[in-house]
């Protein structure tokens, strides 16, 4: 099938356009070895032919800054490319013609065939003559607006036109060619065998990008030393061929609108949100409002998705038949199914509300306003979204660091954020923090669990940011680092464009996350469920034979089953095992089974807690409390829960990594396991370190 | 070269001609930008933080760091103009 790429500059409106050409026939995937996202898609053209059309990265030269940007030029210069394109329709937007142009010169240059698209937001266009355009470009020039149908058909009709080939297709290219010296023209054809117009530029890309460049890559030896016997400028050169084309394009933009050059200003919206106190603090407000969201509001549909599988795993179990393979279904995968699709409503929303700052433009202020706070700590303006998404969950959060360009940046920003108390620590703080401090009032108002509550908060504040500074110091940069930021002017966000990003970025989760999170939960599920045959039955045997000693009810018998059968399980028995080392911490076996089925999820603690201390599960809370209270230590006086070994536990689950859907989420992210185990690892130092150490102050 | 004023040393208000960029790593994304020769262009805001200005151009708004404003050499307006 043949390609053709969509190009053009950030904020040109290519992504709507490619949204609208596509529709949901889209697949969204990584480029290899980087965590781009890569956007594909087919259309079928007015004769019923289908290409296949890809939405390269936004860039605003040839000459590249980010990993995006390399991409794009990659693709371009590399005719051995899957993504090599047969056509390029060229989006840029009307009113910022003057840089949009500069691209498409440089495109030209490459030779490659194009069509140009002129988008027009809701302001502009009013009077637009394209003429001048056309007589400069020399190729279709298109007007769209992204609302008119009949534009999309129109675009449609030429790339039909260039592909049946109805039309010469000598009127789409138009080889533009830059003024070289003879110096220039012999060292550019030393590069390649045979020296058109159009493989002399290609030649000077790889003069200039030789150390990256995929078309160069077996002669990057032979290239360098060119580079150096020729004494090329890089830069130089770079400057030298921008300043050509904008001597070509200016007087263009100047005939199609007079009226175009204005005092430069910043229009009265911007010196409010960008304001030096007043930008923050409305900055905040909108992350309150987000963070809401995720946090209070998602806990509905979440709910209702959790009371949905129960009904369902309930159904399950009264229809199948009792038999190891129903029990994995239902209490396995089931429960993993469930467990992947509760992150759904996080995501969903955290996803709607960051493409909607995106595509409005403020996401860029926010950026600006805390690149020089967040480049302190090595990451980015963009990665107080994710610590504060954190806060809710660091699911959404993580995902959300795509927009971080800068590999570093993003890497530090997705290791730090679940330092961050998310909301499943909650429930564990809950129960542990009565046994650090009676519920009383500090100076008559301030309430003393409250207090922890805002300590344990503050905890996570601190070691993310420190842990990033550590980070920011040990990691190496492939990339520099800089901020030279497009603020684009507001505009109304496109709603095809939201909803497809946030469908798209839980179809990913589910997607790749979920396969994880689904074969973890079953491994935890197994482990807590089997262990050695021999000392299950025994551990069964045992339990009903106390239950009728101590004349216990039917429900009160099943619960002191299932603890002794946990307590048998091979959970148990790796809670046993590792009791010597968790004993430091003030921790016994029991607690050691918690920290292991709790890597599914922290607010399981409660859960195998209450299972441990046999307590039937409809009242959890109160009597769990209880239970832990009049738990004795190993000499069977001084209490198990006293203040130093209930403030181990806080911190420890302040620091360690208990969440199995973080480290999924990291490694779909990452593309590796380097991290999500490197995340695991020094999360877990942190939380023993820490452990230790306040187990030892209090006690 | 040591004398000639830069975007950076522009405070908030003040107006200026884009002279040259600077032949740096920054300087192709800075003209790419629109940061121009000829072009004129204004500070009209301050990060909250510090350690960047928005730096306003004939029709659009660039965020630079204080290092990428001094790749930007400038001609401070006519004082008569003002």
């Amino acid at each position: 099938m043949k390609n053709i790429a969509l190009v053009g500059n950030p904020n040109s409106g290519k992504s709507t356009l490619f949204n609208l050409l596509t529709g949901l026939r889209q697949k969204v995937s990584n480029f290899p070895g980087v965590t781009v996202e890569k956007k594909t898609g087919t259309i079928t053209l007015t004769n019923g032919e289908k290409v296949n059309l890809i939405d390269l990265p936004g860039t605003y030269s040839l000459f590249p800054n980010s990993g995006e940007e390399k991409i794009v030029v990659n693709i371009l210069t590399n005719p051995t490319d899957e993504w090599y394109p047969d056509l390029i329709v060229y989006v840029a937007d009307v009113t910022q013609l003057e840089r949009h142009l500069l691209l498409a010169l440089q495109i030209q240059q490459l030779g490659f065939p194009m069509i140009f698209v002129a988008n027009m937001s809701d302001l502009a266009g009013k009077n637009s003559d394209i003429k001048p355009l056309q007589e400069f470009l020399h190729v279709p020039v298109l007007l769209s607006t992204a609302t008119s149908k009949n534009d999309l058909e129109n675009i449609k009709e030429h790339i039909t036109a260039f592909f049946s080939a109805s039309v010469n297709q000598k009127e789409f290219i138009f080889e533009r060619a830059l003024p070289f010296s003879e110096a220039e023209i012999s060292t550019f054809s030393e590069v390649s065998e045979n020296s058109s117009q159009r493989s002399l530029y290609q030649n000077k890309l790889l003069l200039h990008h030789y150390h990256w460049i995929k078309a160069g890559e077996t002669r990057r030896s032979e290239i360098e030393s060119l580079v150096k016997s020729r004494s090329f400028r890089n830069m130089d050169s770079q400057v030298k061929e921008i300043m050509y084309l904008y001597d070509q394009l200016l007087p263009v933009v100047k005939k199609l609108n007079p009226e175009y050059q204005q005092a430069p200003e910043m229009s009265g919206i911007d010196v409010v949100l960008t304001h030096r106190w007043l930008g923050p603090i409305i900055f905040f407000g909108i992350m309150l409002f987000v963070f809401q969201s995720i946090y209070t509001w998602a806990t509905y549909p979440m709910d209702w998705i959790e009371s949905g599988f129960t009904v369902l795993s309930q159904w399950f179990s009264g229809w199948l038949p009792e038999h190891f393979m129903s029990s994995l279904f239902i209490n396995g995968i089931l429960a993993g199914l469930g467990g992947v699709l509760v992150f759904v409503p996080q995501i969903a929303i955290l996803f709607l509300l960051i493409t909607l700052l995106e595509e409005s433009g403020y996401m860029s202020r926010a950026v600006y306003m805390f690149d020089h706070i967040m480049q302190k700590f090595g990451m980015n303006g963009r990665s107080i979204v994710s610590l504060i998404s954190s806060g809710a969950c660091a699911i959404p959060a993580i995902m959300a660091t795509r927009t971080i360009q800068n590999p570093k940046e993003r890497l530090i920003t997705i290791m730090v954020s679940p330092l961050i108390s998310c909301s499943a620590r909650l429930p564990v703080y809950a129960i542990l923090v009565g046994f650090v401090v009676p519920d009383v009032r500090v100076w008559g108002f301030l309430n003393a669990p409250g207090l922890v509550f805002m300590g344990l908060y503050l905890l996570g504040i601190v070691a993310a940011l420190g842990s990033a500074f550590v980070f920011s110091k040990i990691l190496k940069s492939g990339e520099s680092s800089f901020l030279m930021l497009e603020l684009p002017s507001y505009k109304k966000p496109d709603w095809n464009n939201v909803w497809i990003t946030t469908k798209d970025k839980v179809m990913s989760f589910v997607r790749e996350a979920g396969k994880i999170i689904l074969i973890i939960s079953v491994i935890l599920w197994v482990m807590s469920t089997y262990g050695p045959e021999q000392k299950m039955i025994q551990a069964r045997t045992e339990a009903i034979n106390l239950a009728q000693s101590q004349n216990l009810n039917e429900e009160e018998t099943q619960t002191l089953i299932s603890q002794k059968q946990l307590e048998s399980s091979w959970a148990g028995m790796v809670g046993k095992f590792i009791e010597p080392a968790i004993e430091p911490l003030g921790y016994d076996w029991k607690i050691g089974i918690a920290l292991i089925t709790s890597f599914a999820a922290r607010e399981v603690f409660v859960g195998t807690m209450a299972t441990i201390y046999s307590i039937a599960q409809d009242d959890e809370g109160t009597t769990l409390r209880e239970k832990m209270k009049n738990e004795k230590k190993q000499d069977g006086i001084k209490p198990m829960y006293d203040v130093a070994t209930a403030l181990s536990l806080l911190v420890f689950y302040v620091f360690a990594l208990q969440c199995m859907s973080t480290l999924a989420v990291t490694k779909k992210e990452t593309g590796s396991w380097k991290w999500p185990v490197l995340q695991f690892s020094f999360m877990g130092v942190l939380a023993y370190v820490g452990a230790w150490a306040v187990y030892h102050i209090f006690s | 070269m040591e004398n000639k004023p830069t975007a950076l040393s522009l405070k908030k208000g003040q107006s200026a001609t884009v002279d040259f960029i600077e032949s740096n790593e920054f300087s192709s994304r800075l003209l790419s930008l629109g940061i121009v020769p000829g072009k004129k262009c204004k500070i009209v805001g301050l990060a909250p933080f510090g350690g960047a200005k928005i730096l306003a151009l004939e029709n659009h708004l660039i965020a630079l760091r204080d290092e990428e404003l001094s790749s930007v050499y400038i001609t401070l307006e006519n004082r008569s103009a003002l």
